[in-house]
């Protein structure tokens, strides 16, 4: 699954310390995130989402090959 | 605040539990082996206990860290992390028990080879059980 959270971090001017703040998580994990070494669950899907004002698929896009 | 408060509980339990060791072991252990038991209970329950509680209260004072400590500890990431890491290491242990087994077998210990199938098998049976459980419940 590939996601636009640094372009849309970049975009909004956040950094990757202030996004892990308001979702609650580690910087740690937003790095994880960034490079798509990890999938987050659907709540923590969620919480970025709205950091941005998105919906979830606007933020995360599900790719087919991995069903 | 609540992984902090949770913590002090569990600490305040653990001195809990050391104490009433201690008091047995000096009401009912044998007097040969009074002094051995007690700094192992004093060793193991009450230092660790006091020492916990002493971090957890420094972690009260500091209400910032005290929430970074918590994001750190319940987070999703660091719970998949954890899961897999006990995942790998009892798969491991497994092989290395399996591994003990033939050794101790091949070198005439057959008590010893005993001992590990016995665990080998224990494992095994917890793992049947906790997949059926789990498998249930999820």
């Amino acid at each position: 699954m590939k996601n636009r959270i640094q372009e849309l971090r970049k975009e909004n001017r956040i950094t990757q310390e202030e996004l892990a703040v308001r979702c609650k998580v580690t910087r740690q994990t937003i790095i994880s995130l960034e490079n798509g070494k990890y999938n987050p669950s659907i709540f923590l899907a969620q919480k970025i989402a709205k950091v941005f004002g998105l919906t979830i698929e606007q933020v995360f896009i599900f790719e087919e090959e991995e069903q | 605040m609540k992984y902090v408060k949770r913590q002090i509980l569990f600490f305040i339990g653990y001195l809990i539990i050391g104490g009433i060791f201690a008091v047995a072991a000096l009401l009912w252990a044998p007097a040969d082996q009074r002094e051995g038991i007690l700094s192992g209970i004093i060793g193991g329950f009450l230092v660790t206990g006091v020492g916990g509680l002493f971090l957890s209260a420094r972690l009260l004072k500091n209400p910032q860290k005290a929430e970074q400590t918590e994001i750190m500890k319940t987070e999703e990431r660091t719970q998949f992390l954890r899961a897999k890491t006990q995942s790998a290491v009892h798969s491991a242990a497994l092989m290395i028990v399996s591994a003990g087994t033939f050794v101790a077998l091949i070198c005439g210990y057959r008590d010893i080879a005993l001992v590990l199938s016995a665990l080998l098998i224990i494992e095994v049976i917890l793992y049947i059980c906790f997949g059926t459980y789990y498998a249930k419940k999820y």
